[in-house]
């Protein structure tokens, strides 16, 4: 095997083991690379911003372990802004995996021993309902009539949040935290649509594409993509956070993946001129 | 069974229960309505618990015949796993679904591994575009070149290297990639729509009796 043909096909632990460093060192020593902030970022964290105290807002809360550096880490900053405004939250997930991650979210972020006198009065978790797009159908109608307790088994009639909110046409806005598409669809049709509710959704940036139909036609308002997008609203914020930390990061090993594939081709049109030969 | 009984019945249950939800989604009803309209909904959450536990309960039986056959390379991990989900089960129902004890298996025996399994996928993707990306013909240049603005355009330091990145890669996903998303979701919606008119008038039995 000739020189080029072992560069060609450089086995896959070197690439990886440069990727690892790369990674690494980035992440313990920052430097700084600037963080572009779209216009659906600037625009998610201005409508949020704007809302008057009192607005209340549905969240659906569906992330996943699995998509924590994406889903999670908007999803962090979204609830900090959220709970640190006057809104009244109702918080409620159609994902199984979902609401042991509830929990963990407000801790990390300091929002689970703070707000914590306001349970029941500006927010209520509901938990985990079965039945998908149908939970989302049930619950636009009437959500005490389709769930008796919340998570923690406390009586949703006897809650002070509940004495002026029934269901959808009570809502200001529903805020979308989740890991898969089709949840996000699921609020958008049952809820956004037929109700006319602004929608904002915290998508994957593998599947933001799919969403651009949805936003051009006004059926969503504004997403929050990936973790760029993430950083972006922390720096909107004004903290931030584990998600801007990994800019750099994410930076860099773009630019690795970029060279990496310039190189190989390079290798591989040599390799075919000196085969013509 | 007779022909009645596992076709024509659960058909009629079907078109009437679609009839019921069509009417309340596209029409103003009374309150009357609604609440029948809510009970469906609601019977449909319920079926939907109790789908989750035959499926924990198939997956019990499926896992615990090849425990008891033996199956080679095979019953460690059903042993494993039917271990894994009575524990989780048992520790959910004694100390309940909010509890610390149930927070802290998940968090340690889901979490964790669920996120290092994801995040493997990158590296598994970076190399494969290492491996994929050979500009051997036009489709390849033209795709490599989409690739390339579509990723510059995404990453963060792509706008500090040159404006014109997130510009193109918003006009890639704006224009052809909205047109053809588009497309699709009309077409994927209308079958939705026809399948459904099929339903309610019983001209398809969705595998119902056969």
């Amino acid at each position: 095997m000739s020189l080029l043909d072992k560069l060609i096909d450089i086995p896959e632990n070197y690439i990886y083991l440069i990727l690892a460093v790369i990674l690494i060192v980035s992440t313990f020593v920052p430097i700084g690379l600037p963080v572009p902030i779209t216009d659906q970022t600037r625009k998610y964290f201005n409508d949020i911003e704007a809302l008057p105290p009192g607005s209340v807002i549905l969240v659906p809360f569906d992330p996943s372990p699995g998509t924590e550096m994406e889903i999670g880490l908007s999803s962090h900053i979204v609830m900090k802004h959220l709970f640190r405004k006057d809104f009244i939250l109702v918080f409620v997930s159609i994902s199984l995996p979902a609401p042991p991650l509830f929990e963990s979210t407000l801790k990390d972020e300091n929002l689970w021993d703070k707000y914590q006198q306001y349970y029941g009065t500006r927010y209520v978790w509901l938990g985990y309902i079965s039945g998908a797009e149908t939970a989302a159908a049930a619950l636009s109608s009437s959500i005490t009539k389709t769930l008796l307790v919340d998570y923690y088994g406390n009586n949703l009639k006897d809650m002070p949040i509940f004495q002026n909110i029934e269901g959808a046409k009570d809502f200001d806005v529903v805020v979308c935290v989740n890991s898969q598409a089709t949840l996000s669809v699921s609020w958008m049709n049952q809820w956004a649509v037929p109700y006319k509710l602004p929608l904002y959704v915290n998508p994957m940036a593998s599947v933001a594409g799919t969403f651009w139909p949805y936003i051009e036609a006004g059926q969503m308002t504004a997403m929050l993509v990936g973790a760029k997008a993430a950083a972006g609203y922390e720096i909107l914020y004004g903290e931030p956070g584990r998600a801007t930390s990994g800019m750099d990061a994410q930076s860099l090993g773009h630019l690795y993946l970029i060279a990496l594939v310039v190189i190989s081709n390079i290798l591989f049109q040599l390799k075919k001129s000196r085969g013509r030969d | 069974m007779s022909t009645v009984t596992r076709k024509y019945i659960p058909m009629a249950i079907m078109i009437f229960i679609a009839i019921i939800l069509f009417v309340d989604y596209f029409f103003e009803t009374p309150p009357s309505y609604k609440q029948v309209s809510q009970e469906v909904q609601n019977f449909n959450i319920i079926i939907a618990a109790f789908a989750l536990i035959l499926g924990n309960a198939r997956i019990l039986e499926l896992q615990g015949k090849k425990l008891m056959k033996r199956e080679p390379e095979q019953w460690p991990f059903s042993l494993l796993m039917i271990g894994v989900m009575v524990t989780v089960m048992a520790v959910g129902l004694i100390f309940g679904s909010a509890s610390f004890q149930l927070n802290w298996l998940y968090a340690t025996l889901f979490q964790q591994p669920s996120a290092s399994v994801f995040s493997l996928i990158g590296w598994v993707i970076f190399y494969a575009v290492y491996l994929s990306f050979r500009i051997d013909n036009r489709q390849m240049l033209f795709f490599t070149i989409i690739w390339f603005f579509a990723m510059m355009g995404n990453a963060p330091i792509g706008g500090a290297i040159w404006d014109g990145f997130p510009a193109i890669q918003s006009w890639i996903e704006l224009v052809p990639n909205t047109a053809a998303t588009r497309g699709y979701y009309i077409a994927n919606t209308l079958s939705a729509t026809v399948i459904g008119f099929r339903t309610l008038l019983g001209r398809t039995s969705m595998g119902m009796g056969e």
